[in-house]
Parts: C-alpha cells; sequence; structure tokens
C-alpha cells in the first residue's frame, strides 16, 4: 500500500492535539477501573451499564463515540454491537468486561478489560490472556514494526497458543480527535503499513472454544512506558 | 428461560400483577433496559410470552420517561395468555413487545376547546385512562365526558378513581352505566351508547373516543352520527376482540414521510412506520449518526418544529442526559430516538 494510503488512513482532524488524546486515555482507563471497582455480583447487567453511564457523565464524558459496554456472563461472547440477552445477573464465580468510547470535549476515547468475581481459575486466566495477548500482540508491532494484517495473523495464533478463539469481528480501529469515523471506519486487520503510535487501537477479543464466556482487553497502540 | 427479542421489539421485566377485580389483572411491564418506550396514549402493544404466544393490549397509562407499561388484562377462562398469567407467579418473567400500533389515539388537529367524549367498555378503559391522563396533564380547556359500561358494577374496577378525578378536575365528568343493575344502583343503566344519547349533547363539534366491544363501537357511532350530529371523522375507535390465536390486530408496515430540512432547503425522506428517523437522515447525507443509533454520541441531533414536538414521547433519561450536555434546546431531539409513527407522517425538523 502506498504512503499516500497511510497519509489518508491516518489522517487526523482540526482538533487533532497528541497531548489531549492521552489525557483522555487516561480519563478512560481511570473510568474503566472506577465502574470496575463498583460492579459487584448479584447485579443486573442493566444496572451495571446504567451505573457505568453515571460514572461517566460524573467525569464529564456523557457522550461517547459508540455506547457503554458492561457485559457479564455469557455476554462477554458477545460481539460489538450485539445486543446483550437480557437480565444476566452476575455470579459469584463470574467474568464480566468493559468496553467504552467516550469523548471527552473534542477528542475520542477508547478502553476495555475484562475482571472476574470469585475465584474460578480458568476465568481468570481467560481475563488475564486478554491482557497478555494484546501485550504480546502490541510488543510485535513495537519490536518489528508489524503491520496491522501482521498484528492480526499473530493474534490469532496467540490466543489459540492459549486455547482461546480470538473474534475476529473485533479487529482494531482508528482513534482521533472526534468522530475518527469522519476519517476512516476500517478496521486494524486490514492495514498493510505500520500503524503509528497514538492513532489505532488494537482490540484482544477471545472466546472459551466451549464454553460461554470470553474476555476482552483494548488500548492505544503505545510503547511500553504507557502502561504502568 | 433467555428471551431473544426479534427485530422491532422490546425486552420488558413483568414487574407488578394485581388484581383490579375478580377476572382483571394490572400487569406492571417495564422495559429490561430501562429505557423509555414510546407509544402514543391510545394506541396498542403486542405482548409475546416466552412460548412465543402474541397478544395485543393497550397501555393504561400515558407515556412517561421511565420504560413502564400498565396493562389490564381480563382472564378467559381457557385463554393462552390468561392461563399463561394465572397459572404461577409471572413476577420477574421477561416478554418482548411489539410496536406501538393503532391510531386512536388524541388528535391535536381538533380545536382546543371541542368537548371530548370517550366511551368504553369493559377492559377497553385502558387506552381511554391512558389518554384521559395525557389531556388532563395538559390541563386544555375542552371538557371530558367519560362513559364507562359494563355488566356489573364489578366490571367498573376503576370507578372509585374516576370519580375522585370528577371531583378534582372541573372539566372532566364521569358517567358509569351498568346494563344490569340493581335497584340500589342510581346511576346510568343500559349500554354507554343510549347513555349518551339520552342526554343529548350536541356532539356538532366535539370529539369521540371509542374502546371496547365491537357491537358499542359499531352501535355508538351509528347512533351518534344520525342522532347528535356527530361528523363521521370525529368518531375514533379501538374494538377489543377477544384473541383466538396468535395477533389479534395486526400492522402493515407503512412508509411514512419525514420533512428534513438543511439549509434552507427541503429534503422529503421516506422511513417505514416503526423505524427510527436517524438511518434514514443519515443515508440522505443530513447528519452523520456516528454511533450508528445507540443514543452516544449526539451527532443525530435535531430541530423539531413546534407543531410536532408536542406528538413526540418525552426523552428518556439517556437521551435528556445527552441533550442537556450538548447545552440543547427544548426543541431538539436526537433522530435515532424517534421511531416513526403513522402521527408522526410529515413531520418537520432542521438538521442544522
Amino acid at each position: 500500500m502506498s504512503t499516500q494510503d497511510q497519509s489518508r488512513l491516518e489522517a487526523v482532524g482540526s482538533a487533532y492535539d497528541p497531548e489531549r488524546l492521552l489525557a483522555v486515555r487516561d480519563k478512560t482507563r481511570a473510568a474503566i477501573r472506577t465502574i470496575a471497582a463498583a460492579v459487584k455480583p448479584g447485579m443486573v447487567e442493566e444496572d451495571a451499564v446504567e451505573m457505568a453511564r453515571d460514572i461517566l457523565a460524573a467525569e464529564g464524558m456523557v457522550r461517547g463515540w459508540h455506547d457503554v459496554y458492561v457485559r457479564f456472563g455469557s455476554n462477554t461472547t458477545k460481539t460489538f454491537g450485539a445486543a446483550s440477552d437480557p437480565g444476566v445477573v452476575l455470579g459469584e464465580d463470574d467474568i464480566f468486561f468493559i468496553d467504552i468510547g467516550p469523548v471527552w470535549k473534542d477528542w475520542e476515547g477508547d478502553g476495555g478489560d475484562s475482571f472476574v468475581t470469585g475465584a474460578d481459575p480458568d476465568k481468570q486466566r481467560c481475563a488475564d490472556d486478554a491482557r497478555a495477548i494484546f501485550h504480546e500482540v502490541r510488543r510485535k508491532w513495537l519490536d518489528e514494526g508489524a503491520t496491522g494484517r501482521a498484528l492480526y495473523a499473530y493474534a490469532v495464533a496467540c490466543a489459540e497458543a492459549r486455547g482461546w478463539v480470538l473474534n475476529m469481528d473485533l479487529s482494531g480501529h482508528r482513534l482521533a480527535d472526534f468522530p475518527h469515523a469522519a476519517i476512516h471506519e476500517g478496521p486494524l486487520a486490514e492495514v498493510d503499513f505500520t500503524p503509528s503510535r497514538l492513532l489505532w487501537v488494537l482490540e484482544i477479543h477471545i472466546r472459551h472454544p466451549e464454553e460461554r464466556y470470553g474476555a476482552f482487553f483494548e488500548d492505544l497502540l503505545l510503547e511500553d512506558a504507557s502502561f504502568g | 428461560m433467555t428471551v431473544v427479542p426479534s427485530p422491532g421489539e422490546r425486552v420488558f421485566r413483568l414487574t407488578e400483577i394485581t388484581s383490579l377485580s375478580t377476572d382483571v389483572r394490572r400487569v406492571v411491564l417495564n422495559t429490561a433496559d430501562g429505557a423509555a418506550f414510546f407509544y402514543r396514549e391510545g394506541q396498542f402493544v403486542s405482548v409475546r410470552l416466552p412460548d412465543g404466544v402474541q397478544r395485543s393490549y393497550s397501555p393504561a397509562n400515558a407515556c412517561g420517561a421511565e420504560g413502564r407499561i400498565e396493562l389490564h388484562i381480563r382472564l378467559l377462562r381457557g385463554g393462552h395468555f390468561s392461563t399463561w398469567l394465572s397459572g404461577a407467579d409471572r413476577t420477574g418473567s421477561l416478554v418482548t413487545l411489539g410496536g406501538p400500533y393503532g391510531e386512536c389515539v388524541w388528535q391535536t388537529s381538533v380545536p382546543t376547546q371541542a368537548p371530548v367524549f370517550m366511551l368504553g367498555t369493559g377492559t377497553g378503559i385502558a387506552p381511554l385512562k391512558a389518554l384521559l391522563e395525557k389531556a388532563l396533564s395538559a390541563d386544555g380547556p375542552q371538557p371530558i365526558t367519560l362513559y364507562w359500561g359494563g355488566r356489573t358494577l364489578d366490571d367498573l374496577y376503576l370507578r372509585e378513581h374516576f370519580d375522585a378525578l370528577a371531583r378534582e378536575r372541573a372539566h372532566f365528568r364521569f358517567v358509569p352505566v351498568l346494563a344490569e343493575s340493581t335497584e340500589t344502583w342510581q346511576g346510568q343503566r343500559g349500554f354507554v351508547q343510549d347513555a349518551i344519547v339520552a342526554e343529548r349533547p350536541s356532539l356538532a363539534q366535539a370529539m369521540v373516543y371509542a374502546c371496547g366491544s365491537p357491537l358499542m363501537v359499531a352501535g355508538a357511532r351509528a347512533r351518534l352520527v344520525d342522532e347528535l350530529g356527530l361528523a363521521p371523522s370525529r368518531f375514533l375507535a379501538d374494538a377489543f376482540i377477544p384473541a383466538v390465536s396468535t395477533i389479534a390486530r395486526p400492522c402493515e408496515p407503512l412508509a411514512l414521510t419525514v420533512q428534513a430540512h438543511l439549509n434552507g432547503k427541503a429534503r422529503p425522506l421516506a422511513v417505514t412506520a416503526g423505524s427510527p428517523l436517524m438511518p434514514a437522515l443519515a443515508q440522505a447525507g443530513l447528519l452523520a449518526g456516528v454511533c450508528g443509533g445507540q443514543g452516544a454520541c449526539g451527532t443525530c441531533r435535531v430541530r423539531v418544529r413546534p407543531s410536532w414536538l408536542e406528538r413526540l414521547a418525552p426523552p428518556g433519561r439517556q437521551e435528556a442526559r445527552l441533550l442537556r450536555a450538548l447545552d440543547s434546546l427544548p426543541e431538539h431531539r436526537l433522530a435515532c430516538q424517534i421511531a416513526m409513527s403513522t402521527d408522526l407522517n410529515g413531520i418537520q425538523l432542521d438538521c442544522n
């Protein structure tokens, strides 16, 4: 793919500001932690979603470039945009993930992470592996300059090696000053150049091959120093 | 049991069942996601049970922002819904709702001074109650008279409610009518259409809403038009037919029109009844709709022209909060949260 194509796919809007984007990233990750801390066994997923919206609103992030997702139990297998099965209650030994795409002033955030309740070792491993696979793939980008396409081929292999199935419907996307959709809506997995830092989100959604649960982690492609 | 809604349906949780009379139950449903459910008072919804069987009922409460619907369900011996409802404690059960459907809604084209008459039998009172709540909350100047008929006093299960309302509201009058009255009954006797004809009000400028038995609806229309001078176009009715199979009142998808204005130019767009406005506006390039209709991004915000604004149900919590965050004006709404219906046909809105 030509340089010009990369320029077009990695274009930004008039309000683009790397520092602001990093600040919104910090706010996004902090919100995920706050939401996760407030989620408890016995909650109904719909109530958790509403609670998450309240938390985001309190942080000045009422608006989002996508809806707020808090997925419990079997709903953790749902792909982006798919409606959750209603009325799912978080169990005592369960798994859930959070996926938010807030807009703060003119800038987009995007983040996701998975958490467990109780002591189910397989679900704990699933949540941990979503995070671990994200960093394995991110380091391939960092160390080798791998293309988006190569990154996701690698992500599939990493997931399989750990016994999970990677959901390729969630295969990364742009992020920018709001809305990135006006610039490029295509997935990172179809990019044939080395994606630039701070412009792309790497999404890792894994599912158990037989059981009805999965885990999700996503964040911007950034250097190690950005991950404490 | 997991309930999966069909396209166009919403999932509701049955939160309350109370007895209104020997064989009528108040069933309260709340949206499972807590979001608002829009309908026009007087319309009906199609309720689908977990086993797939569907029945139609009219909400008995004015549409609110909290996604709550009250239904009045008469238990019929051998009825599928009746059997399900009374067979176990169904509180907490999930059902799905399609709609809303129907045209028996408040007519805003009628002059506000025009007297309103409502005729109901049995659980036909449900949509009339919703219409009445909406009308009284608007505190309009028109006098409203409700005639409610039943065989016995037990059939008029909200009689005390309407008696109290009539004492509180100077413009509202309630006339209970019994077909099988006792010696002690001091009120009107016979059928509701007989009762209104006996009082001989002038219906030349009036608006009439009738809900209940098909015989009452047919009989009332004929007598009010022929004997009391009611204009035929001023008689709106919803005949309640006991269910024998699936949907008692099927609804065909209709292509309706939205007049979308941008930079001074009007674009007529076709939108199917029941569909949200946003996709048609986005496809026409009039707005972005970044989040795809999830009510998250606010980029589908439109200004609804005043005469149409009042026909919309109030925004739900999420929409209201987002509109406030965007410093919206009272006429601003999110196009993804407006479901097209026949009474919005021709709606005028501005996309900038």
